[in-house]
């Protein structure tokens, strides 16, 4: 098995999928970097100061003038609500939510990342793990080894676990090196707060708790890696499915940008609760962000998303070991 | 090729590896999230924050809509002004601000804003203090437009005084120097029929805000009923109630002539 | 049926794909060490026929045993004996000729690495061998899907159209690899084909499938042993006839004077007999000229009908 795994890890290294996703990352994440720095310098420009109290204060004063307009709907009003309490707490407890630092923006890359473009990343990895050896016909060679389906199958699912991990992992450290150039390479033991709960209108904040932010950062892409496994196992059910790379690849890419977009009207649409998509914002659990759609929580979004996983894991390895290679 | 081989079995290894460092994030993250450790290790803490420096200006708004500049198609308000020709004149310093109004503040929002210790911190800090308070709490007392119900009037009146005098106070207390430079009210409604009830109504309040201000050092009363007495429709903007960008200028030159007077005041 | 020795042998089999029956009923075997050919044209089931021996795709019936193992119930004991190249010879274009061959020799804990490089040079590839295999040409290509399948140590060689796209110089040189592996190994070898000639050359039996029915199965010298027409130069014409209708061998006789020929169909192995026959009786003979047996030919002669797609 360990050897169909390392052929696996090779084809992946080889074809320099890698090296795609290691490009894409080194042209996107300056651009992100710079695009905060940005707004961070305007931000300091309206406020009239640098100093994040002052900043922090502004931004409560600006969500409760938000609050007071009549164009607001109300489910937004409730959010508003809590994310001042959340800020105001920040600000009792002399805790900056953003300090400078390139780990800050490690943290920041994986909670906005973490529904659109670190799933891309994978579909990218996934789409193509299967498709690719029926467009090339390398699955004829692959099939009439002496090795039964489901190992061949397997193997595959492993090495693209291993792969998401890795791209994750080298997410973290460009990240870190790219933006410290501007935001300085300081910030790892920086106090972050965990543990917002709410109720109605009111934030809870009985299990407030701080951590460092190394740890905040290890378990926010700890979930991150999560979605980006359940994502993975769908692509790669879609890239058993369909014997063509460009075509998987565009399913899963219309697949994840709907699921986005439905996502925000989830909470009018109960039924969306129980998609895939809905759910890929794991990190505001950690982060204490409310969400709109009632009824979520960690344990039934985990849930949602391991039963999606779970199935396309059935269907693919169901497909694989029964079809006919006939082309 | 041996440069290769050496490169895929690094990269795998770090896959490993990675696989099991984000596994264990994982683990952890739902072990924070589903039991979250229950003693609070946080306390308030007293921070020292560091001081503005004194050469630079610093403006706190406080108040309602008229603060926050609501009206102004091009947003500035008068406190935009003021700040933009302040720095005009003193290119070498930095005039900051933080504006803290709230749009439909009353007075009694106002005093429950000034418990936080923030805005206390920043109060603090501040070199001029412009206010706007008192429209909503006066609003609140007709029922629908130009109605005033009279009674109701003088209850909310008596209760502005009070906190107005609360507001003042708590100012001071924090910050006993910054000039504090409270707007009196004006009357959006001057070219109606009513005219003369709801200028009458709003003359008393300014009456009262006059005269509780001159309980306190240094807090300076700007007038501006004049300013919309005789053309209200030229300086209001569509919504008829709050000024348009003339009328939050016409603001902006009565505070700027009075700050000016302040900060004279303390070179010599 | 002689099951015992037979290194592969194919029972009834079947596949219906949608509701056509692309493989209907076929049955053949293959002893150790024969070249086998599979002769039809395109679309006769031939691939459909080939990706079923070698697991790829599930038959509706029949049954399949290589060396003696079933290959639906005991698939990998069976498909161990099996090296196969189906269709063109795909590797992956991304990695070295040795690259591959390292990637399916780990797939197999039984293939020793020091294989790969006897099978290297068995298909005399050793020049070429660390460059990538996009840079290869179709004949290296072919080479080095030999070299895959010869891995294993396979009892079977399984090649499909493996002439297809090559020049006369890597037709010419994979006939002797395939030659050379049936007679030093002793491997089996089945080839498909739709080309007669081809076939001829090279293979010990054919069996020929047409509209997914085998035709006929029948040792290749028997093949090309049935009668085709000749053409005799001769004078007297007159003469000729008469010999001609006096033998017994002669199927169809066809007079042409004004070009001076007789066309006749018959046997080919009884040409030289004919021509001192006609000698003795004092016959001229210009030229003699068998025509070239084609596929269609046979198709005519066993089916009687005349249109082959």
């Amino acid at each position: 098995m360990s050897n169909l795994i390392y052929n696996e890890m090779i084809k992946m290294i080889r074809k320099k999928r890698l090296l795609v996703i290691t490009l894409i990352l080194i042209v996107l994440i300056p651009i992100f970097t710079y695009a905060q720095y940005k707004m961070l310098q305007n931000t300091i420009k309206n406020v009239g100061s640098s100093n994040w109290r002052t900043i922090l204060q502004q931004q409560i004063v600006d969500q409760q003038n938000r609050l007071a307009s009549s164009r607001v709907p109300e489910e937004y009003k409730h959010l508003i609500k809590l994310n001042i309490q959340q800020r105001q707490y920040y600000l009792d407890h002399n805790i900056n939510p953003n300090a400078p630092g390139a780990p800050t923006f490690v943290r920041g890359f994986v909670e906005q990342g973490i529904s659109l473009f670190l799933p891309l990343l994978v579909i990218i990895l996934a789409a193509d793990i299967v498709s690719s050896e029926h467009s090339l016909g390398t699955i004829k060679l692959l099939l009439t080894r002496p090795v039964p389906r489901w190992k061949i199958l397997l193997s595959k699912y492993i090495a693209l676990l291993l792969n998401i991990s890795f791209v994750m992992i080298l997410t973290i450290l460009l990240c870190y090196l790219i933006s410290g150039i501007i935001f300085g390479y300081k910030g790892w033991t920086f106090p972050v707060i965990s543990g917002f709960q709410s109720k109605g209108e009111e934030l809870i904040t009985d299990y407030v708790h701080v951590l460092p932010q190394w740890k905040y950062i290890l378990m926010a892409y700890g979930l991150a890696w999560f979605i980006c496994i359940v994502i993975g196992t769908l692509s790669f059910m879609v890239s058993v499915l369909m014997k063509n790379t460009a075509s998987s690849m565009g399913v899963m890419l219309a697949a994840l940008i709907s699921g986005n977009l439905l996502e925000q009207v989830a909470h009018s649409w109960p039924a969306l609760k129980y998609s895939a998509f809905t759910h890929l914002r794991l990190t505001d659990y950690l982060a204490g962000n409310t969400s709109l759609i009632p009824g979520m929580s960690l344990p039934f979004s985990l849930t949602v998303l391991s039963a999606w996983a779970i199935v396309s894991l059935v269907i693919a390895f169901a497909t694989f070991t029964r079809q006919d290679v006939l082309t | 090729m041996h440069k290769q081989k050496w490169m895929s079995v690094m990269i795998q290894i770090t896959a490993l590896l990675s696989f099991l460092i984000l596994a264990a994030g994982f683990v952890l993250s739902i072990q924070d999230i589903l039991s979250p450790p229950t003693t609070n290790a946080l306390t308030k803490k007293e921070e020292i924050p560091p001081p503005i420096k004194k050469e630079n200006g610093f403006i706190v708004g406080l108040g309602d809509s008229l603060t926050r500049g609501i009206g102004d198609e091009k947003g500035l308000g008068y406190i935009g002004i003021v700040r933009a020709q302040l720095q005009k004149k003193t290119p070498n310093s930095t005039i900051q601000f933080t504006n803290l109004a709230i749009n439909g503040q009353t007075s009694s929002e106002l005093v429950d804003q000034l418990k936080q210790h923030h805005v206390q911190h920043l109060i603090k800090q501040a070199r001029w203090i412009p206010i706007t308070i008192g429209g909503n709490d006066l609003r609140v007392s007709a029922k629908d437009i130009q109605k005033i119900d009279l009674k109701l009037a003088e209850r909310n009146r008596i209760r502005f005084e009070k906190n107005l005098e609360q507001i003042l106070a708590t100012i001071r207390t924090h910050n006993p120097q910054a000039p504090v430079f409270l707007f009196s009210l004006y009357n959006p409604y001057g070219d109606l029929a009513d005219k003369e009830l709801t200028s009458s109504v709003v003359l008393e309040w300014n009456e009262t805000l006059q005269a509780v201000g001159q309980k306190y050092p240094n807090v300076v009363i700007v007038p501006i009923f004049d300013l919309f007495q005789l053309q209200p429709s030229k300086y209001l903007s569509s919504d008829h109630l709050h000024p348009n960008h003339e009328g939050y200028q016409r603001m902006a030159m009565r505070l700027l002539q009075v700050i000016e007077d302040t900060s004279k005041g303390r070179e010599q | 049926m002689k099951q015992g020795n037979a290194v592969l042998s194919v029972d009834k089999l079947s596949k219906t794909i949608g509701k056509r029956k692309v493989v209907d009923n076929v049955s053949f075997h293959i002893d150790q060490g024969e070249i086998f050919g599979f002769l039809g044209p395109n679309g006769a089931g031939k691939t459909t026929t080939i990706r079923m021996l070698v697991g790829l795709i599930r038959p509706t019936s029949g049954q399949i045993r290589i060396g003696g193992y079933d290959l639906q119930s005991q698939y990998l004991q069976a498909i161990r004996q099996v090296g196969c190249i189906v269709e063109n010879p795909e590797c992956y274009p991304y990695l070295t000729g040795r690259e591959n061959l390292e990637l399916f020799t780990r797939m197999v804990d039984t293939i020793p690495t020091e294989r790969i490089d006897e099978v290297i040079e068995f298909v005399e590839l050793d020049q070429r061998i660390d460059d990538p295999v996009k840079t290869y040409s179709l004949g290296m290509k072919q080479r080095l899907g030999i070299a895959q399948a010869l891995l294993g140590n396979p009892q079977l060689l399984i090649l499909d159209e493996p002439t297809n796209g090559l020049d006369p110089a890597g037709i010419r040189e994979l006939r002797s690899f395939i030659r050379k592996l049936a007679d030093e190994k002793g491997i089996s070898v089945f080839i498909s084909s739709h080309i007669l000639h081809e076939i001829q050359l090279l293979c010990d039996r054919v069996a020929i499938i047409h509209e997914g029915r085998v035709l006929t199965t029948e040792r290749v010298k028997q093949l090309v042993n049935r009668p085709t027409f000749v053409e005799w130069h001769l004078d007297p014409i007159e003469k000729g006839k008469d010999v001609f209708e006096q033998l017994s061998y002669i199927s169809h006789l066809d007079i042409q004077a004004d070009q001076g020929k007789v066309l006749v169909q018959m046997p080919p192995d009884k040409i030289a007999a004919t021509n001192q026959h006609l000698v003795e009786n004092q016959i001229q003979i210009m030229r003699i000229h068998p025509h070239q047996m084609t596929l269609e030919d046979i198709f005519l002669q066993i089916t009687g009908s005349d249109t082959i797609v």
